[in-house]
C-alpha cells in the first residue's frame, strides 16, 4: 500500500504531469505521420531520458508508446494510410467514415476505443505483473537462459517474413552483443585494438540508427506524392448510438488485445488483426465491415491500445521484450539501472508503481488530447517530408551524441542505420535484430552462469522443470509452421476424398 | 547478372561468406590464462557463428528450388529516389564532419535549408523559419534544458 502511495505522490506532480503530456502528445503526432512509429519515436527520444530521473524518462517513453499506437489511427482514418502497422485494420472502416465527411466522427470513436481498451491492459498490468513477479523469483540463470532463446524465437517466428532471414537477424544481433571484453575473463572480443569498441557496442546509437535514420532513408526513397487531408474534423466527441456501440463493443477486443500483448514476440498489429477478425465473425451483419461502421474502429483500437499494458506484463517481470517498441524500452529500463524482472518488485516497487500510475495517467493524457487536438491533426498528417526528414536526421545526430558527447556513437548510428535499410530491403527484420543486441548478454551471462553452476552439464536445462517446460514451448513454437502445413494438407486431402465419394 | 535476381541467394552467399570470416577472426582470439571456466570466451560467438552460416546455407539451397524476388525492385530504386536518400545521406556526413567547424547551431540552420531544397520545399519562407527554429528548440532543450554538450565553433575557440 505504501508504494501505491508513493507512486502517486511521484506521479501527481505539475513536473510528471506536463512530462508525460509531453510525451503523449510526442507520440500522437509521431505515430499520426505516415511511415513513423512509436518505435522511431522511443528510440530517437531515449538519449534525452538519459539526463532524467528514472520514473521521469521511462514515463517520458511510456507517453510516446500510448500515444504512438493511438496516433496511428488518425492517419488510417484521414488518409487511408497507416500511421503504424497497428492501424492497418483501421484504415477498413475508419477511411470510409472520412469519404463520407465523418472524419470527425470516426476520431471519436477511436480515441474513447483506445482509451477504454488501454484501461483494461493497465488494470491486467497492475494485477497481473506483482503474482507473475513472485512466481519468477524462483528463477535462476537456467531458466532465464531459455527465457531469452523463447523471447527470441517467438519474435521471429511471429513478425519476421522469413524464419531464416529473421534467425539470421537474431544471430546477428547477438553477434554484435559479444563485441567488447568478454564478461567472465576479460578476453577482448571483435574490438580490433578500439578503446570505444572494448567497451562493447553500446545500444542506444544502434537502436537510433536502426529504427531512425533507416526510416528516415526508406522515406527519402519513397518519392511518391501524398494527397493531403483538405477536409476539417468536427463533431469529434462521441455521442447517443455511438457511445453505445464502444460501451457494448470494447470487452472482447479488450481481453485479446490484452492477452495477444502478453505474447512475445505478438504485438499491437496482430492483436487488432486477430480481434478485426473475431468482431466480423461474430458480427450479426459482417458484411457491413469495411464499408465504415463504428464497430469495425472499436475492434482494432481497443485491442491495439489494450496490448500496450498487456506487452508490459513479461518485460517487467521476466525482462522479456515482446516487441521493438518493449525492446528499446527494456534498455531505457537498463540505461537507467533498473533491471527488469522479479527483484525489481522487490528492490523498487516504489518506481514499479509510479510506473504503473503513471501509465494510466498516460491513457488519459491520451483521451484528452486525442479529442481535445483532433482539429490539428489534418495538418500533422499534412506536414511536408521535406522538412520532416531533415529534421528526424539532425535528432537522430543529436540523440546518438549526447549519450557520450562521441562522434564515435554517431558513426555506430550511421552505421546501424544503412545496415538496417539494406536488412528492411533484403527481407531481415530489424526489431530481430535489436532484440538480439539486447538480450545478448542476458542470454550469455546467464547461460554461461547456469554452466558455470552445473559444471558443464547441458542436461540441467531439461531437469530443471521449469527450464524444461519453457524449452519444449520454443520448440513448439518453431515448429508449429510445419505441424500447421502437415495438419491443412491432411485437412485437404480429407475433404478431397470426402468430396469425390460423395460425387 | 541472374544472381541479382533472387535475393535470398544473395543475402544467403553473403551470409555464408560472413559467417567463415567471423569463424576465422574467433580463431585470432586471446586464450584466457586460466582454464577452470566451464565455457570460454569463444563458445557463445562460435555458437552463433556456426548457426549463421547453417541457417545461410539452408536460405541459399531454399532460394535454388524456390528463387524469391530481385534484389532491386526497379520502381522503388528510381533516380529520383536514389537521390533523394543519397542527398540526406551525403547531407548527413558532411554535416557530422564540419559541425565542429561552425558549431551545432549554425551548421544544423544550413543543413536544414539545404536538404529541404534538395527534398522539394521551395517556400523560401517556410523554409528559413524550419531551419532557423528547429535547430533553436534543440539547442534550448539539450544544451539549456538537458546540459549536454553540444559541438561549437571552432573559430571562436
Amino acid at each position: 500500500m505504501e508504494h501505491i502511495l508513493s507512486g502517486l505522490a511521484v506521479v501527481f506532480s505539475l513536473k510528471m504531469i506536463l512530462f508525460i503530456f509531453a510525451g503523449t502528445f510526442v507520440g500522437i503526432v509521431v505515430g499520426a505521420l505516415p511511415g513513423l512509429s512509436a518505435t522511431l519515436g522511443v528510440a530517437i527520444l531515449l538519449p534525452v531520458t538519459y539526463y532524467l530521473s528514472p520514473v521521469e524518462g521511462l514515463l517520458l517513453l511510456l507517453g510516446i508508446y500510448t500515444g504512438g499506437i493511438y496516433g496511428g489511427s488518425i492517419a488510417a482514418i484521414l488518409l487511408n494510410i497507416p500511421g503504424c502497422p497497428a492501424s492497418v485494420m483501421t484504415t477498413l472502416d475508419g477511411y470510409p467514415m472520412t469519404r463520407r465527411g465523418e472524419g470527425g466522427r470516426a476520431i471519436g470513436i477511436a480515441t474513447l476505443s483506445s482509451f477504454l481498451g488501454g484501461t483494461i491492459g493497465l488494470f491486467s498490468l497492475i494485477f497481473v505483473a506483482p503474482v507473475l513477479a513472485q512466481t519468477a523469483l524462483s528463477f535462476g540463470p537456467t531458466e532465464y537462459a531459455s527465457l531469452a532463446l523463447f523471447g527470441l524465437s517467438a519474435i521471429v517466428m511471429v513478425v519476421a517474413k522469413s524464419i531464416l532471414k529473421g534467425f539470421i537477424g537474431v544471430c546477428i544481433g547477438l553477434l554484435v552483443a559479444t563485441v567488447g571484453m568478454d564478461p567472465m575473463v576479460s578476453v577482448p572480443r571483435f574490438t580490433y585494438g578500439s578503446i570505444e569498441l572494448m567497451a562493447g557496442v553500446n545500444f542506444i546509437p544502434v537502436v537510433i540508427g536502426l529504427f531512425g535514420f533507416c526510416e528516415v532513408l526508406t522515406q527519402a526513397m519513397d518519392t511518391k506524392v501524398r494527397i493531403a487531408v483538405r477536409q476539417r474534423v468536427s463533431r469529434v466527441l462521441p455521442h447517443g448510438n455511438d457511445f453505445r456501440v464502444i460501451l457494448h463493443n470494447f470487452i472482447h477486443p479488450s481481453w485479446i488485445g490484452t492477452l495477444i500483448g502478453a505474447l512475445p514476440g505478438a504485438g499491437s498489429a496482430i492483436a487488432a488483426i486477430i480481434s478485426y477478425n473475431r468482431a466480423m465473425t461474430m458480427a450479426k451483419k459482417p458484411e457491413e465491415f469495411g464499408t465504415g461502421i463504428p464497430e469495425g474502429i472499436v475492434a482494432c483500437e481497443t485491442a491495439n491500445n489494450a496490448s500496450i499494458g498487456g506487452a508490459m506484463v513479461p518485460l517487467m517481470t521476466l525482462g522479456i521484450p515482446g516487441s521493438s517498441v518493449t525492446a528499446v524500452l527494456l534498455g531505457a529500463m537498463m540505461m537507467h539501472n533498473l533491471t527488469p524482472g522479479p527483484m525489481l518488485f522487490v528492490n523498487n516497487a516504489s518506481v514499479v508503481y509510479s510506473i504503473f500510475i503513471g501509465m494510466i495517467v498516460a491513457n488519459f493524457a491520451m483521451l484528452v488530447l486525442g479529442l481535445g487536438c483532433a482539429k490539428l491533426f489534418p495538418h500533422i498528417v499534412n506536414l511536408p517530408r521535406s522538412a520532416l526528414l531533415p529534421s528526424i536526421a539532425i535528432l537522430c545526430v543529436l540523440g546518438a551524441y549526447a549519450m557520450g558527447n562521441s562522434f564515435f556513437d554517431v558513426g555506430i548510428m550511421l552505421s546501424a542505420g544503412i545496415i538496417g535499410f539494406l536488412f528492411k530491403e533484403f527481407g531481415i527484420n530489424n526489431g530481430a535484430v535489436i532484440l538480439g543486441l539486447i538480450l545478448g548478454p542476458i542470454a550469455e551471462a546467464n547461460f554461461r552462469g547456469s554452466m558455470e553452476l552445473s559444471g558443464g552439464n547441458l542436461l540441467v536445462f531439461i531437469t530443471s522443470p521449469i527450464s524444461a517446460f519453457i524449452l519444449l514451448l520454443t520448440l513448439l513454437l518453431i515448429l508449429f509452421p510445419v505441424i500447421r502445413k502437415v495438419v491443412q494438407r491432411k485437412f485437404q486431402k480429407n475433404r478431397n476424398s470426402h468430396q469425390s465419394t460423395c460425387c | 547478372m541472374k544472381i541479382l535476381k533472387n535475393q535470398d541467394m544473395v543475402v544467403g552467399v553473403f551470409f555464408i561468406l560472413f559467417s567463415l570470416f567471423i569463424l576465422h577472426e574467433i580463431s585470432l582470439f586471446q586464450q584466457p590464462d586460466e582454464k577452470v571456466r566451464a565455457i570460454g570466451p569463444t563458445f557463445f560467438p562460435n555458437v552463433l557463428s556456426y548457426s549463421t552460416l547453417v541457417l545461410s546455407i539452408m536460405l541459399t539451397a531454399k532460394s535454388f528450388f524456390s528463387p524469391s524476388g530481385p534484389v532491386f525492385p526497379a520502381q522503388f530504386f528510381s533516380k529520383k529516389s536514389l537521390f533523394s536518400a543519397g542527398s540526406v545521406l551525403a547531407g548527413v556526413l558532411i554535416f557530422i564532419t564540419a559541425v565542429d567547424m561552425l558549431g551545432f547551431l549554425a551548421w544544423s540552420a544550413i543543413f536544414l535549408f539545404v536538404l529541404q531544397w534538395i527534398l522539394g520545399e521551395k517556400r523560401l519562407k517556410i523554409n528559413i523559419l524550419i531551419s532557423i527554429g528547429f535547430p533553436l528548440i534543440l539547442y534550448l532543450l539539450f544544451s539549456v534544458g538537458l546540459g549536454v554538450i553540444l559541438p561549437s565553433c571552432a573559430l571562436f575557440k
